[in-house]
């Protein structure tokens, strides 16, 4: 029954994806590992999301818990997902294997891995389209040769009869934006499709995604540690660190008045190309903490410059400190006086 | 006298082709390559995956054979000379790797690791020996205790500290840092680099920086050399290649930088350049960038550019400046 339940927001109207208070562990011989702990994200028709965060601060799993491709070890303890207002957590996985690509379509930071290294390219891009669309097989090479083209890979019509390995990296990760994007797909999820590219290969892949998504209005979640390539993307930004969302806001909230020390140290950490002089880095001291034995507290108070008493003792709820920009830090509490 | 000189650095290497093996091609990694690196600064080289920064530096360190070409450590050609004759400057020449996994032995401790460097240079023993790992270890910012765990028990961040301590503990005065950070996650990058440039400034080390992070090797940098398909094609000090790049691989490859900064990333235009790099094998005669040029005509596709001083300190190799 809960299947058919709609939620609704303050405005009255379905939200494209709405993750409410999700929680997902990994299960090992060493205890539990919360991964995501109590995460709500909300993302709206052709809205750009940009997630940010260092390694093991739970972006990635957020987004596979939202695709249900968690490893076995890993399960979705609480919380739900509302797509169009259905809760995928309640999906069964022959739903969810329907959905998969077809409304919601994922490219992954390392093409070679999730490219089938003995079938042809071709012959991975026409099986998805037939499974999907129905077409039959000649509609769907067809289909899958305007793909390749519309992803600016040359010669689309050779490329159909090559193996992954043939293609360098820029072109793989064309060939899985091709696959993600050849049903139309509602929400594009791209979990660092740049960082294993060089830099003018990340910039035309970047372009590429943009130029497809004022095209197609697709919805795009960007996955990335790389503050640089949010900045020219993405409209919203939720910036993650140990399983939880520290600060979300628009771009220019997080980046120019970011509100959570945690954004404020990773803003301060990368130099500026623009800048002439040279300033020293302020790196953020210390090492994130083991989600096996998570500090009670803030996660990040071990770390943090203002840290007080009560960051130690409870956990900061994400403060709103701007319309639509909120901040999990107990230097945004409404009762304390004016704050730096 | 510069501390370090290069001149005309060539490092092929055959693939095997054909039945009997014979050798057909080469890859010609690092193609005549000329750069010289003064005491106490950085020196930059940047350029996308394939372009040869990485056996520059391995060539400089004496890793790999150098094909042709000579380098001249303070005045001695250290090019061809046999591994017993490297020894000495194999103390004076060190290296940071990039991938803080695979570069240190997983059986050997924290201890070990940095011991050994001392052990094969000869430099103390006993106690002494153990003072020197212990105050090498804390001034990288470990423990005492840390130097009896293994390599698997730390951090990335921490076991490229490990690399940095056991290539510092021979007291060197150059270091080839071979994409040091590019492993590590961004609040630890910037640990890592202050770290360098403090040591640099106690030491007064000198630095080759390989990385592909075009802001961090600005950052770090007094001069940056680029690379594209196995030569330089721009050298000059770091402000001066980022206001005015005058090659146009470097303007591209300078305008494809994300910038953190949502309003300057919206007014920032690229240049976009179109295709790949193309393969390293059998490189053509004539300029190489040539396949993917904006402004290519048809000099480029005859000779090849001489790699030349444009202004007072930045060199160029472009038939267009």
């Amino acid at each position: 029954m809960n299947r058919g339940k709609i939620s609704v927001n303050q405005k009255n109207s379905v939200k494209l994806l709405e993750i409410s208070c999700l929680k997902t562990s990994f299960f090992t011989h060493l205890g539990e590992v919360k991964a995501v702990d109590d995460v709500s994200i909300c993302l709206d028709e052709s809205e750009t999301l940009g997630i940010v965060g260092e390694s093991g601060s739970g972006k990635s799993v957020t987004m596979l818990s939202v695709m249900r491709l968690l490893s076995d070890n890993g399960r979705i303890v609480s919380g739900a997902i509302y797509f169009r207002g259905r809760d995928l957590t309640k999906f069964s996985e022959g739903e969810m294997e329907r959905l998969r690509g077809k409304q919601i379509g994922m490219i992954f930071q390392d093409p070679m891995t999730s490219l089938n290294p003995v079938f042809t390219i071709g012959n991975q891009l026409t099986e998805m389209i037939v499974r999907h669309l129905g077409l039959g097989k000649k509609d769907a090479r067809d289909r899958a040769v305007e793909m390749l083209s519309t992803v600016m890979i040359p010669s689309p019509v050779q490329r159909m009869k090559q193996f992954p390995h043939e293609l360098s990296g820029g072109m793989r990760q064309r060939v899985m934006t091709a696959m993600a994007l050849c049903c139309h797909p509602d929400i594009l999820i791209a979990d660092e499709p740049t960082t294993a590219l060089d830099v003018t290969i990340q910039a035309q892949i970047i372009d590429l995604l943009k130029d497809l998504k004022s095209r197609t209005g697709t919805s795009v979640i960007l996955i990335t540690h790389d503050l640089g390539v949010v900045a020219g993307f993405c409209d919203k930004v939720c910036v993650m660190y140990a399983g939880r969302i520290v600060e979300s806001g628009s771009s220019a909230d997080i980046f120019y008045t970011p509100r959570h020390p945690y954004t404020k140290g990773l803003l301060k950490s990368v130099p500026n190309p623009k800048k002439m002089m040279k300033e020293r880095l302020v790196p953020i001291k210390g090492v994130p903490p083991d989600l096996l034995k998570p500090p009670v507290g803030c996660a990040f108070a071990p770390r943090c410059d203002h840290a007080m008493k009560i960051c130690i003792l409870r956990r900061p709820p994400l403060f709103e400190v701007g319309d639509g920009h909120g901040a999990g830090c107990f230097l945004n509490h409404p009762d304390l006086p004016a704050s730096a | 006298m510069p501390l370090l000189d290069v001149r005309n650095l060539k490092k092929y290497f055959p693939l095997k082709r054909g039945l009997f093996g014979s050798r057909a091609n080469f890859v010609k990694a690092v193609d005549d390559v000329s750069l010289s690196i003064e005491r106490g600064e950085t020196l930059g080289l940047v350029g996308e995956s394939g372009c040869g920064k990485t056996t520059v530096g391995r060539t400089i360190a004496r890793l790999y054979d150098p094909s042709e070409g000579s380098i001249r450590y303070d005045g001695t050609d250290i090019s061809h000379m046999t591994q017993r004759e490297l020894v000495p400057f194999r103390r004076k020449i060190q290296m940071i790797f990039q991938d803080p996994f695979s570069s240190l032995d997983p059986r050997m401790t924290v201890g070990d690791i940095v011991g050994e460097a001392i052990d094969i240079h000869g430099l103390a023993t006993g106690q002494e020996r153990a003072e020197r790992i212990r105050s090498i270890l804390s001034s990288v910012g470990l423990s005492d205790w840390h130097a009896n765990r293994y390599p698997h028990e730390f951090s990335g961040g921490q076991r490229q500290r490990i690399g940095i301590a056991r290539a510092l503990v021979v007291e060197p005065s150059f270091i080839v840092c071979d994409e040091p950070i590019s492993a590590l996650d961004v609040s630890i990058q910037a640990q890592i680099v202050n770290m360098l440039e403090d040591f640099q400034e106690k030491f007064g080390l000198t630095y080759l920086f390989i990385a592909h992070d075009l802001s961090m090797v600005k950052h770090i940098s007094t001069r940056i050399g680029v690379m594209y398909l196995g030569s330089l094609v721009e050298l000059a000090g770091s402000n001066d290649l980022y206001e005015t790049p005058l090659h146009p691989y470097t303007k591209s490859l300078l305008s494809a930088i994300p910038i953190p900064d949502p309003i300057e990333a919206a007014n920032s235009r690229r240049i976009m350049l179109e295709g790949e790099v193309p393969s390293p094998i059998d490189t053509p005669p004539w300029c190489k960038f040539v396949s993917r040029c904006p402004q290519a005509r048809s000099i480029c596709g005859e000779d090849p550019p001489e790699f030349r001083e444009v202004a007072s300190g930045h060199f160029a190799a472009c038939h267009f400046i």
